[in-house]
């Protein structure tokens, strides 16, 4: 059986970052979000409060995100998001507090699209690391972190080879460490 | 008097079914369908199960090695060296490190692993693997022509 298959039946599995998201550069996964509630309905009166106080804040702190406002007459309130992935979420806000939406909306900005599961992790140490887990940077040069670019140094061809020159130097320098022991010893 | 032929007539028939129904149904309670109540259906599914599970411990096994390969060669190449070689010439050195602690350290401990990488690619040098130079491998008839 494959972690597709059990992941469908259970609806659980092993933890997974979808594409290396946030391993070199981290994408907001939310796409767009509509707002959708009554201007005059009781329901909507948490909605139209967060409307009014913090959606232009969240709209300037997500640039990446399409806000979209829906007035509708007579229709509860809701939130329904879409993700990078096609996915969408759903979660109506009839009677909902502005702290409530508040907290709903924080929610859908920080997931995936992909659908919630029960993570399954057959071990467990409280202490996984001590020199810290491996990073695409961490066997790399330092000097990659203050290089300026366009950097001559840098975008040379890489060598795959030693040019046969380098071989007899190697073999030179290698022979003159060999004689220079001799004598001492 | 005392009449002793009923006893003659009775007959064992056999151990109490259910139970022997409810150990394969226990086994079968997360299938679909008819397949985990009815007997009959479900012992087809668990014998077959109960085959693959047999056969599969060994396929288990080859599954783990290729994978704890795949991600050491991963680190190797990194560093400068193969799998291959770091394994045979770690084999050489004397260091008995398995495939699953050496994929835990080249992931988790990442610093322990270079060291070893490192150590390796200077040992083969001296092993004369991957070159002509080094001692003659033990074993092996050249008659001076190598």
């Amino acid at each position: 059986m494959t972690t597709k298959t059990w992941r469908l039946f259970w609806g659980s599995g092993p933890a997974r970052i979808p594409l290396q998201n946030g391993v070199g550069r981290y994408v907001q996964q939310l796409q767009r979000i509509t707002f959708k509630f009554c201007k005059t309905h009781g329901g909507s009166l948490g909605m139209r409060e967060y409307i009014e106080k913090d959606l232009v804040e969240f709209a300037r702190q997500n640039p990446g995100v399409v806000v979209y406002l829906k007035p509708r007459r007579h229709r509860s309130p809701c939130l329904k998001a879409e993700y990078l992935n096609g996915e969408d979420d759903y979660i109506s806000t009839q009677k909902h507090t502005c702290e409530d939406i508040q907290k709903w909306v924080e929610y859908l900005r920080c997931r995936s699209g992909y659908p919630v599961e029960h993570l399954i992790n057959y071990h467990h140490t409280d202490h996984p690391s001590i020199q810290g887990p491996w990073t695409p940077w961490l066997h790399r040069d330092h000097k990659l972190n203050v290089a300026q670019y366009p950097n001559e140094e840098l975008s040379t061809a890489h060598k795959l080879e030693k040019t046969a020159t380098e071989e007899l130097m190697e073999l030179y320098e290698k022979q003159k460490m060999l004689t220079e022991m001799e004598k001492t010893s | 008097m005392v009449i002793t032929s009923p006893t003659l007539l009775a007959r064992s028939r056999g151990a109490d079914k259910y139970w022997k129904q409810r150990r394969i149904l226990r086994l079968s309670a997360h299938y679909y369908g008819r397949r985990q109540n009815c007997y009959s259906i479900a012992i087809r599914s668990v014998r077959r199960a109960l085959q693959y599970s047999t056969l599969h411990r060994r396929l288990n096994k080859l599954m783990y090695k290729t994978l704890w390969e795949g991600r050491i060669n991963a680190s190797c190449q990194e560093l400068g060296t193969t799998y291959n070689d770091m394994y045979a010439t770690m084999d050489q050195a004397g260091i008995a490190l398995d495939r699953k602690i050496l994929q835990n350290l080249a992931i988790w401990e990442p610093r322990s692993f270079r060291a070893l990488a490192l150590l390796t690619k200077a040992k083969q040098e001296e092993e004369g693997l991957n070159s002509l130079d080094g001692p003659v491998p033990a074993g092996v008839v050249t008659r001076g022509m190598l």
